[in-house]
């Protein structure tokens, strides 16, 4: 097909390169928003201040299961990624960050994951 | 203005395209970076979950208990109620807590964030604190307790 009109398709050429970089901007502020709505310090935070919470609230010689699929989801490869370090939950997902958050229950603590489930148990 | 060059005048509204991009950029950028970094502030469900530990510790069926006649200070406290106040996060103590029944009173923690207690709430950047009165009997005789318990951890809850 032969371009006979040159002006039209400057424009045509235009309005395209113009709707492709609309879409790539809009595009690329949609993935850093969603990146950082799920990124991994979050995840660390929220989990140890959850799993502190209910250490504290539990009672000697009981235990609770939490769901913690989301943020065994976002792990990036650690072996251990919620732990307990003396009276703090440690939430590690990363080589580069951690979380911890302490509680104050003074009783032993044990943590067990299993199929993004953690079960606590006060000793 | 008039524009009588047209590719000029697109060329000038292209600019502005420009300009109105890095205004959304740095106004998404900004508005994300500041909710997510602003941190979850849980010190209000810590405050409840240690009166409730307290309350149980030393109040027994609405009774003052044994275990309050062996509570003579701070240590005493994290002994027999099986409390760990310490935080391997900071240097200096995060809690305050004040029991006092009839005439007899314990306080355990940094006593300066009692002052923040009964504070109109005006900053996030303050211990939190929050009194508690309840009626017990000792000795066959209705008292109050008063409670007083405030957690700091500002660094970690609202920065």
């Amino acid at each position: 097909m032969k371009i006979q009109n040159k002006n039209g398709s400057e424009i045509l050429i235009g309005n395209v390169v113009y709707i492709v970089i609309v879409i790539l901007f809009f595009a690329t502020m949609f993935g850093f928003v969603i990146k950082q709505s799920s990124n991994v310090h979050s995840y660390e935070e929220i989990n140890a201040k959850k799993i502190a919470l209910v250490i504290d609230s539990l009672n000697q010689g009981s235990e609770a299961v939490i769901d913690v699929q989301d943020a065994l989801k976002v792990n990036q490869g650690i072996s251990e990624p919620i732990s307990i370090n003396g009276n703090s939950v440690v939430v590690k997902l990363s080589q580069r960050t951690s979380y911890s958050y302490s509680f104050f229950n003074a009783n032993k603590v044990e943590l067990n994951i299993n199929e993004g489930y953690i079960t606590i148990r006060v000793k | 203005m008039n524009f009588l060059n047209k590719k000029g005048g697109e060329q000038v509204m292209s600019i502005y395209w420009f300009v109105i991009f890095g205004i959304i950029t740095i106004a998404v950028v900004s508005g994300v970076y500041v909710f997510s970094s602003k941190p979850i502030d849980i010190r209000a469900a810590e405050t409840n979950v240690l009166e409730d530990k307290i309350i149980t510790c030393i109040v027994n069926n609405g009774e003052v208990s044994e275990k309050w006649k062996e509570i003579n200070g701070g240590n005493d406290l994290e002994k027999i109620c099986l409390l760990n106040l310490g935080d391997l996060n900071y240097k200096e103590m995060q809690y305050y807590i004040e029991i006092e029944i009839g005439d007899k009173s314990i306080s355990y923690g940094d006593s300066s964030f009692k002052a923040f207690c009964g504070a109109k709430k005006s900053r996030n950047n303050i211990p939190y604190c929050r009194e508690k009165k309840i009626m017990v009997l000792e000795n066959d005789k209705f008292v109050l307790l008063n409670l007083i318990v405030s957690i700091r951890k500002v660094e970690q809850n609202a920065v």
